[in-house]
C-alpha cells in the first residue's frame, strides 16, 4: 500500500494522542438512492462517505477508519476495479488512502478487519470507541442477495456480529454502535450485538434512505468533552430524530439501547424470538413483515422498556398515522391480512 | 404491434440485464418522484390530485397486468399484490374513501413526498425481480 500520506500526519499524531477511535463501514452496493423533497436524486452512500470524511477532518483528537464498500465495476467493461475504498484519518489528517478487494470468500468483513489490524489503533489511553454501519436491512434470516457484487455471499445478523467480534478482539467493547439500517431494533439483532457494544443507536422500523446523519459527530469534542457516551448518544438520537421528522413523511423511529439495562428483557424473549425466526425461516419473500413487538402479546413483558429510549413519530399519512407510541422493539411475523393489522393497531393504542 | 415492441425491449434488457441492473432498482420510486415534481409544479389542487391519482392508478394497472400475464413468477406476483394493496390505500386516502380521511388540498405536496418515500422503503422489502421491474417500466412507458 502507498504510504505517502503517513509522514505529514505522524507529526500530528505525536502532538496529540487520539481520544476517540471510530470505524465506519458504508455499504454502497445496489445503487442506493433516494430523493429529497425538492425532487433531487441523492446517492446515499456517497453522501454518507462525505459525512464520515467530514467527521474525520473535524475531530482533531480522533482516529477514523472508513471502509466504503462499492459495487463491482469494470474499466472498459473488462478490467475489474477494486470494490473497496479505505481511508484512515488521525488527528484530522488523512494518513492512509487506498482501494482494496473485498474478496470472494464467504466471510463478510474479513478484508476490512485485516486492514484495521494492519494499521492498529494509535490511542495511548483508553479512547471512546465508535462503530458505524450504513446499509440495507441486515437480515435475520439467510441474508442472501444483500450484496450484488458477491451474490454467493450472505449478510445476516450472525455474520455482522461475528465481524464486530473480530474488530473488538476478545477484551474490548465499542462504546457506541450506530446501526443505520432498516429494522435494526429487533430483539435478535440487538441481542446479537450486545456482547460487543455498550450502547446502540438504531431504527427499529424502516429508516428512510437518507440515513442517520453524522453532523453531531463532527462536533464530538464539543458535545462530549468528558466522553460521556450515553449522554451523547441520547442527544445524537434526538438530533437525528428531529432532522428526519422534518424531512420525512413516513414513520420515524430512532432508539437508543443501553445494552446492560436491556439484557434482562432480551434474555427473556430470546428463545421465543428464536422460535419465531425458525418458523419463518423458509417463508417465501414478501410473506414476512415487521411490527412493533408490543402488537405481539407474547413479547409484551415486564422490563420491555428498560434500557430503551425511543423517539417515535408516526407516518403523516396512511393507516398508522394515529399510532402514538412505539415500544422500541420490532418483531417479525407472517404477513397479516389488512383487517387484522388495523385491529392490532387499535388494540395497541387501547393497551397503552 | 405493441406486443412486438415489448418483446423486443424485453429481449434487449434480458441480454444486457447485468449492465442495466444498477440503474433499475429505484425505477418505481423514480416514477413517483417524477409525479411528485409535477404535483409541486402546479398550484391548482385539482390538478395536483389528478396527477397523483393518475400516477397511482397507472402503477396499479401495470402491477395488475404483471400479475395476470403469467410472465412473473410466484414471488413476484406476491410482491406485486402487496405493492398494489399499498397503492390502493394511497388512492383511497387521496380521495377519502374506505374509511380514510381525505387528504386536504394543503397537504397534497406533502402527500406526494409520502408516496415517494414509502415507495423508496418498499424497494427494500418488496423484492421484485429485474425482469418484472423492467416489464413494469415498459408497461408504464408504452401502454398505459
Amino acid at each position: 500500500m502507498p504510504t505517502d500520506f503517513i509522514t505529514a500526519a505522524d507529526k500530528n499524531l505525536k502532538a496529540a494522542p487520539p481520544r476517540s477511535s471510530m470505524v465506519f463501514i458504508i455499504h454502497g452496493d445496489a445503487d442506493y438512492t433516494y430523493h429529497t423533497p425538492d425532487g433531487q436524486e441523492r446517492q446515499a452512500d456517497r453522501r454518507t462517505l462525505q459525512g464520515a470524511r467530514n467527521v474525520a477532518r473535524q475531530n482533531k483528537e480522533a482516529e477514523v477508519y472508513i471502509f466504503h464498500q462499492r459495487p463491482a465495476q469494470y474499466r472498459f467493461f473488462v478490467v475489474p476495479i477494486p470494490d473497496g475504498e479505505f481511508l484512515l484519518y488521525r488527528n484530522g489528517a488523512i494518513v492512509q488512502r487506498d482501494t482494496y478487494w473485498r474478496g470472494d470468500g464467504s466471510s463478510r468483513f474479513d478484508a476490512e478487519v485485516e486492514l484495521y489490524r494492519q494499521f492498529p489503533t494509535e490511542c495511548q489511553t483508553n479512547p471512546a470507541r465508535f462503530f458505524f454501519y450504513f446499509g440495507h436491512e441486515i437480515s435475520e434470516f439467510d441474508g442472501a442477495g444483500y450484496d450484488e457484487s458477491h451474490p454467493e455471499r450472505t449478510c445476516n445478523v450472525r455474520e455482522f456480529s461475528e465481524g464486530l467480534r473480530k474488530f473488538t478482539g476478545d477484551s474490548l467493547k465499542f462504546d457506541l454502535l450506530v446501526l443505520s439500517t432498516c429494522f435494526g431494533g429487533t430483539p435478535y439483532t440487538i441481542g446479537a450485538l450486545g456482547p460487543y457494544t455498550r450502547t446502540v443507536v438504531a431504527s427499529p422500523d424502516n429508516l428512510h434512505l437518507s440515513y442517520f446523519d453524522l453532523q453531531a459527530f463532527a462536533r464530538l469534542g464539543e458535545l462530549a468533552p468528558d466522553n460521556d457516551i450515553p449522554r451523547f448518544a441520547a442527544s445524537y438520537a434526538r438530533h437525528t430524530f428531529n432532522r428526519l421528522a422534518q424531512e420525512v413523511q413516513t414513520a420515524v423511529t430512532v432508539a437508543v439501547y443501553d445494552m446492560h439495562r436491556s439484557r434482562d428483557y432480551l434474555s427473556t424473549v430470546e428463545r421465543l424470538y428464536a422460535r419465531r425466526l425458525s418458523e419463518l425461516q423458509d417463508s417465501p419473500p414478501g410473506s414476512v413483515e415487521y411490527v412493533d413487538c408490543s402488537e405481539e402479546k407474547a413479547f409484551v413483558l415486564p422490563g420491555m422498556r428498560d434500557g430503551v429510549t425511543i423517539l417515535f413519530r408516526p407516518a403523516i399519512f396512511g393507516r398508522s398515522k394515529s399510532t402514538r407510541i412505539h415500544s422500541g422493539w420490532q418483531c417479525c411475523r407472517a404477513v397479516q391480512p389488512p383487517d387484522t393489522i388495523c385491529s392490532d393497531s387499535s388494540e395497541k393504542r387501547d393497551m397503552k | 404491434m405493441a406486443a412486438r415492441r415489448i418483446l423486443g425491449i424485453l429481449i434487449f434488457f434480458l441480454a444486457f440485464g447485468q449492465a442495466v441492473y444498477a440503474g433499475e432498482g429505484g425505477e418505481i420510486s423514480k416514477y413517483f418522484n417524477d409525479a411528485s415534481r409535477e404535483v409541486k409544479a402546479t398550484d391548482d389542487p385539482v390538478q395536483k390530485r389528478d396527477i397523483l391519482m393518475n400516477s397511482l392508478q397507472k402503477m396499479n394497472s401495470a402491477l395488475e397486468m404483471i400479475e395476470n400475464t403469467g410472465l412473473a413468477g410466484n414471488n413476484d406476483r406476491t410482491a406485486a399484490m402487496r405493492l398494489r394493496t399499498t397503492l390502493q390505500e394511497k388512492q383511497d386516502e387521496l380521495m377519502g374513501e374506505n374509511s380514510f380521511e381525505r387528504v386536504s388540498d394543503a397537504q397534497l405536496n406533502a402527500f406526494s413526498d409520502y408516496v415517494v418515500q414509502d415507495m423508496q422503503q418498499a424497494d427494500q422489502y418488496v423484492t421484485l425481480s429485474l425482469v418484472t421491474i423492467l416489464l413494469i417500466v415498459i408497461l408504464l412507458v408504452l401502454i398505459l
